[in-house]
């Protein structure tokens, strides 16, 4: 089987291996933050952030990655990459910071971040790498926003807190709550499923 | 009488009104992956409570004694080094509680092979998938904020329910939700939405269920205090 | 042969040094930004809450409450002359803690407001308490007893219009209030 390229690599982050949609990872994040779409892109550059700059490191040391020590540098380095997101946020985006509060560590355990390191960083030379970390942060961005769209315009009629419906709408205050992101998310999940297996039957 | 009572709240509160997996999300993927069998389910929220336990009795203490700013520990070395005014270490946090809680996952795993081998059975295989569980991260996070804030300083006693209320509050959830899963694979769910497509609309409706705990707390502490 | 455990761990050791070194650049970098933003949350709030308030001449004062030691403003206006006092508090909610900032007048017997700076209330119902109809609703009342009342029918001044369809989270803030106020003691000789 052939490598993928780098381009490919990016491409496939997008929609193919969308990585909310399609390989279901880092969901704490995807659920919690997706009830506005400025926590859901605040929280999707952050966590694009730490997985280009992780999976750039980790690819330029991967001739000295001894195996068994692997997953302990992988922690240590997205460890320290999101405090420092962490510190950004909180000099930067003071309310930001505070309205995620502890989804921005969280983002450490994002399985995304570690997947990518172990799958493509560790092997893969450095353009690779960060074309494959930038469609996965695409695709993560893709999920999110649109997760936080749909909840925000249904649920509070505003979309990145504009107006968008009008009042005569009843608001489904459900959707901004906890279950809301549950139900909307498996739905969402039926209704691609629904549409790629359309597609491949046609 | 009084701490009593608060910490019976806390532990209401951590364990039901803010479920960790349905009000705040952590933990989801073992509660999507391992919720088929109500046994293995019960196996991963015991040991996910006991590694909490542990992880969060750890974290307080190096929370307290070293990470917080004005800590005792780091102010003394500093002192004795020559230097002057307070520390603040509160950067290292988030490596240090990662690697508590990588080696505490380590340790219970080892104490649990060497003097219980029935109990590691039972759930030793999910050990090492709990390092990268949020919830534990989660739990210590909590910690850590109810260690900064100096109007509601947090001690150990609190700290430790409050890690095992939590760990105990996922257990229900993962074991309702194993439970429900189990029937639903005899339902006739639409095929779009077979697999974790169902397995989040009904996670949804119990978190609608579990918003009805809210307020209890309120209630329950006006019933005790007087 | 295996190598040596210390030629084994040297990328790790040499990793370590370089994120210190990362984390030190950033902590000393941003570290008087972040402290700079955690009070401008608060101070901001108090030429809102006490309308002519000079900052500069906010004195910070310590004052136990049950127990604790915590900071409290002193709001001077433009001309020395005293404003109040800005008091930061926090308690259960419905939902999770509130956080707030209650504002009283120089004799400490009477609010001049509230300022709700964080709160995870239900969204539509009890979030509502942010708005201004609601934090204004406290000016002029009579600390230590306050309740809630069905919205529309607060007469009293230990009275407030509950929010409509969220009656236990504005109790909870009216609780927050009472209870900040019996407990607060402020330190140096006055009340």
């Amino acid at each position: 089987m052939q490598e993928p390229t780098a381009g490919e690599r990016f491409l496939n982050g997008l929609l193919p291996e969308n990585p909310t949609y399609r390989q279901m990872l880092g969901l704490c994040a995807t659920l919690a933050v997706t009830n506005g779409v400025k926590p859901a892109f605040t929280m999707a550059c952050s966590t694009g952030f730490v997985l280009i700059c992780a999976n750039a490191m980790i690819s330029l040391m991967r001739k000295h990655l001894q195996p068994h020590l692997r997953i302990l540098i992988f922690t240590l380095t997205i460890a320290t990459f999101v405090t420092v997101v962490d510190r950004l946020l909180q000099a930067f985006f003071y309310p930001m910071s505070q309205q995620l509060g502890p989804y921005v560590p969280l983002i450490i355990v994002n399985c995304i971040i570690i997947s990518r390191c172990e799958v493509c960083a560790s092997k893969q030379s450095l353009p690779i790498a960060i074309a494959d970390a930038v469609g996965q942060t695409l695709g993560f961005l893709i999920g999110l926003v649109s997760l936080a769209s749909l909840r925000e315009l249904l649920g509070n009629g505003t979309w990145c807190e504009f107006e968008i419906l009008p009042q005569s709408w009843p608001r489904w205050r459900i959707l901004m709550l906890p279950p809301g992101a549950f139900i909307t998310f498996g739905l969402t999940l039926g209704f691609i499923e629904w549409f790629v297996h359309r597609k491949q039957r046609a | 009488m009084q701490t009593l009572i608060d910490l019976l709240l806390l532990a209401l509160t951590t364990g039901l009104c803010n479920n960790f997996v349905l009000h705040y999300f952590v933990g989801i993927c073992p509660f999507l992956g391992v919720s088929r069998r109500i046994d293995l389910a019960f196996g991963m929220g015991m040991a996910v409570t006991f590694v909490m336990a542990v992880a969060g009795l750890l974290s307080w203490s190096l929370t307290y004694f070293v990470l917080r700013p004005g800590a005792p520990l780091p102010d003394a070395i500093w002192h004795l080094a020559g230097g002057e005014g307070s520390l603040d270490l509160s950067i290292l946090s988030y490596l240090v509680y990662i690697f508590v809680i990588a080696s505490s996952v380590q340790f219970v795993e080892m104490y649990v092979r060497k003097f219980n081998p029935a109990l590691y059975k039972s759930f030793g295989v999910f050990l090492p998938l709990i390092t990268t569980n949020c919830a534990i991260l989660f739990a210590c996070l909590e910690i850590l904020k109810h260690l900064q804030t100096p109007d509601a300083l947090w001690g150990l006693h609190e700290a430790l329910v409050y890690a095992v209320s939590g760990g105990l509050g996922f257990t229900f959830a993962i074991m309702i939700m194993a439970g429900l899963r189990e029937e639903l694979d005899l339902c006739d769910v639409p095929r779009p939405l077979k697999g974790p497509g169902i397995a989040l609309c009904v996670a949804g409706i119990m978190a609608m269920a579990f918003m009805g705990f809210t307020g209890v707390d309120q209630s329950l502490s006006a019933l005790l205090s007087h | 042969m295996q190598a040596h455990p210390l030629k084994q761990a040297s990328l790790v050791i040499v990793l370590a040094t370089v994120f210190a070194l990362i984390l030190a650049a950033v902590q000393l970098g941003l570290r008087d930004r972040i402290a700079q933003n955690k009070q401008a949350q608060t101070l901001s709030q108090i030429p809102l809450l006490l309308p002519g308030a000079d900052l500069k001449k906010t004195v910070t004062l310590k004052a136990a409450l049950e127990q604790k030691t915590i900071a409290i403003y002193q709001a001077f206006d433009a001309n020395d002359r005293l404003l109040g006092y800005v008091v930061p508090a926090q308690g259960a909610g419905f939902n999770d803690q509130i956080e707030l900032l209650i504002a009283y007048d120089p004799s400490l017997q009477r609010l001049r407001g509230i300022s709700v700076i964080s709160q995870k209330e239900t969204p539509g119902l009890g979030d509502n308490m942010t708005k201004p109809a609601f934090t204004k609703s406290f000016a002029g009342k009579k600390p230590g007893q306050i309740h809630a009342v069905q919205p529309g029918f607060a007469a009293s001044e230990t009275e407030i219009d509950a929010l409509s369809g969220a009656t236990v989270s504005s109790q909870s803030v009216c609780n927050i209030v009472n209870r900040v106020t019996q407990g607060l003691r402020l330190q140096g000789g006055q009340p």
